[in-house]
């Protein structure tokens, strides 16, 4: 009886996932259509009114840093490299720690003292400089380009590989699947703009979390013999690969630590968290909630990426076709039906809670911080342009994700590490430091995102090979905060607002 | 010392480090290479040089250290700040500990075979170790965070600020309502 029951799940597996998956996206919509009554102006539409509390906040926090870079593009690089990609995950608690003390209480005072409705223009108010304001804007709309292309490309090859299992949509290709996922994307942060995505982002955190933690359990019974025999046979493969720099290197994986610590308080989708919360007393908790949150999701990125690792080197599953197709062939062939729908909803919730955090902070930067700091003021018709705004970003992210994936076939993951290299080096010292800092000044601010930028697009787009595996969002983030230091040192001291100050002397 | 001026000398041996990298040749597949049987997996390359060990386990160092006197500088101008200073410092303690840890048993065979909660020592470590003892700095700030980062006297301006600030917009706003040919032309 049990057993029939159990094949006839077996055979309905691919329409028990897409029902899974067609569920969720109707959540989304349903949510951004409750989102849009919410939503009245500007200031709802990218702070979400600032009426975060505790909870929505601290889960908001987690499942904006948990992507599709962690969820689908983490289990592939654990699945090539061994333990090397584990260096972006066990920086978590380290990360959290240096933005919390470094940037929530001065980007909470920013945003009620000054009415700042984006990072932007919290750094316009401390510097006094609009040229400052627009390359924040800029750096932000070039790394949210970039980091949006890696969501889209995840979110549609999870979409293909479920649409793939199914008889009627066998050969979809990726470009429908592109244009499905960023569909429905779409339309719940257009209609609900940042209220959507933080509700969302309420259930696609619980949705993360419980699906990493079926899966961790799902994973341990896999392989014969339980987690320390499948870790057995890829050290007698390769014993290094399951060492602590895994395949490549203490210095590539030293560099990505580094990166991903200091690096989280240049990201502008997660620090901006902390000036939509309500009441600051209540921030207390939230860096508990977020590293816990992300703790437990980041199961998933090590525990599948290890199985399938093991699995294809003793032979018990044929060779992947791509690192990125770890996550779901584990859920295709190795968990149970149930589950496999309720984790690949998790997939598109860890991926579509990041995606939808970047366009909202894509079309601030856009329709309000640009306009902001090349006419002086923010277009009449804010809340509309907004949107518009949000669709632009959108289409343009989906269509370099497609041109990336055509031109170059890179891996999610590291398109992402890519884009959080470009945020961190570009904001960890104009905002970070520069928020705790009276001495820094524009200028140094200025070059400091300039010579970033230009670093990291130039490693980037010529492949450079830096020495040793050195990550180069390492090397930009070094010398970015190299130059803000020794030309805020140079300079006079900057003299400013009574409004400024008395924030960074709080 | 300041601690911008110490922030500003880690900054600066840590690119002094990385500039390093350039001097020591590197052996041959540094960052893994293709597994023989198995296009998509790597295998790792060749053990990193002396040298690179030891650039590594003092920028590790370095990192740690500048990261603790980041936390430090935000909090020292709160009247409670200076008693997040031995939280901070014992943290930082801690975790320079396990780093230290980490080095030696990898650099000793990484348990020889041994397996611990199912990972060879050195990685052991890393998950099961330095990552939690992280964990001592997001402590520092939740037990902190009442004294030196957000105190009920903070609340208290940061609400009275915000009601002057209200007050000050809704003057503009009227003086603007005053003005109404001007405010168009903004």
């Amino acid at each position: 009886m049990e057993s029939s029951l159990e094949s006839s799940l077996e055979s309905l597996r691919a329409p028990i996932v897409l029902a899974a998956v067609g569920l969720y996206m109707v959540v989304c919509i349903v949510v951004g259509v409750w989102a849009m009554r919410r939503t009245r102006d500007s200031r709802d539409f990218f702070m979400a009114g600032r009426h975060l509390g505790l909870v929505l906040t601290g889960v908001a926090m987690f499942a904006s840093m948990m992507s599709g870079f962690g969820f689908v593009g983490g289990p592939g690089l654990v699945y090539s490299m061994g333990m090397s990609s584990v260096w972006m995950v066990v920086n978590v608690a380290l990360g959290f720690a240096i933005a919390d003390f470094l940037l929530a209480k001065r980007l909470r005072l920013f945003a009620g003292l000054h009415d700042s409705i984006s990072l932007p223009d919290a750094v316009g108010v401390r510097y006094n400089s609009d040229t400052t304001r627009l390359l924040t804007a800029i750096a932000i709309l070039l790394g949210v380009l970039g980091y949006l292309a890696t969501q889209t490309l995840a979110m549609a090859t999870v979409l293909r590989n479920i649409l793939g299992h199914t008889e009627r949509f066998a050969d979809v290709g990726l470009v429908p699947s592109v244009v499905i996922s960023t569909s429905v994307l779409v339309f719940y942060c257009v209609t609900g703009g940042v209220i959507a995505s933080i509700y969302t982002d309420l259930v696609q955190g619980a949705v993360m979390v419980v699906a990493a933690l079926l899966v961790f359990f799902t994973a341990l019974t896999v392989f014969d013999g339980g987690a320390s025999a499948a870790v057995a046979a890829m050290v007698s493969d390769d014993s290094r690969s399951m060492g602590p720099w895994g395949t490549v290197g203490m210095i590539s994986c030293i560099s990505w630590f580094f990166m991903f610590s200091l690096g989280t308080a240049g990201q502008p989708h997660i620090v901006t968290k902390t000036m939509m919360i309500r009441r600051f007393g209540d921030y207390r908790f939230v860096p508990l909630l977020s590293v816990i949150g992300f703790a437990l999701s980041a199961l998933l990125w090590v525990s599948v990426g290890l199985v399938m690792r093991a699995q294809v080197i003793t032979g018990a599953h044929p060779e992947l076709s791509s690192p990125d197709a770890a996550a779901p062939e584990f859920l295709q062939n190795y968990a149970h039906p149930l589950l496999a729908g309720l984790v690949f909803a998790g997939l598109f919730a860890a991926i579509m809670s990041t995606a939808d955090a970047f366009l909202n902070i894509g079309a601030a930067a856009l329709v309000h911080d640009i306009p902001k700091a090349l006419t002086g003021r923010s277009f009449e018709r804010e809340l509309l342009w907004a949107r518009v705004g949000t669709v632009v970003i959108a289409v343009g992210a989906a269509l370099f994700a497609l041109y990336s994936y055509y031109q170059n076939q890179r891996l999610v993951a590291l398109l992402g590490a890519f884009g959080w290299g470009t945020f961190g080096a570009a904001l960890v010292p104009a905002v970070a430091i520069g928020f705790n800092w009276k001495r820094a000044t524009p200028l140094a601010a200025n070059v400091a995102i300039a010579t970033s930028l230009v670093l990291n697009f130039s490693i980037e787009v010529f492949d450079l090979s830096l020495p040793h595996g050195l990550h180069g969002g390492t090397l930009a983030l070094l010398v970015s905060l190299f130059l803000f230091f020794s030309i805020s040192y140079a300079s006079a001291p900057p003299k400013l607002a009574p409004g400024v100050e008395e924030i960074l002397d709080a | 010392m300041k601690l911008d001026r110490i922030a500003f000398a880690l900054i600066s041996a840590l690119l002094l480090l990385v500039g390093a990298l350039w001097l020591v040749p590197e052996p041959p597949e540094t960052g893994g290479s293709v597994h023989p049987q198995f296009a998509t997996l790597q295998i790792a390359g060749a053990p990193a040089p002396p040298a690179i060990l030891l650039i590594a386990a003092a920028f590790g160092a370095v990192m740690f250290v500048l990261l603790a006197v980041l936390m430090a500088w935000a909090v020292r101008r709160s009247a409670g700040g200076p008693r997040l200073t031995r939280p901070l410092v014992v943290a930082t303690l801690v975790v320079l500990a396990m780093w230290a840890l980490l080095f030696l048993v990898d650099g000793a065979g990484n348990g020889e075979g041994r397996q611990y909660l199912a990972f060879p020592a050195g990685t052991a470590i890393l998950v099961y170790l330095l990552f939690p003892a992280t964990g001592l700095f997001n402590l520092a700030f939740v037990l902190g965070f009442p004294r030196a980062i957000f105190g009920r006297r903070d609340s208290e301006w940061l609400e009275r600020r915000q009601q002057e600030r209200e007050q000050e917009r809704g003057r503009e706003r009227a003086t603007a309502a005053a003005k109404p040919g001007r405010d168009r032309e903004g």
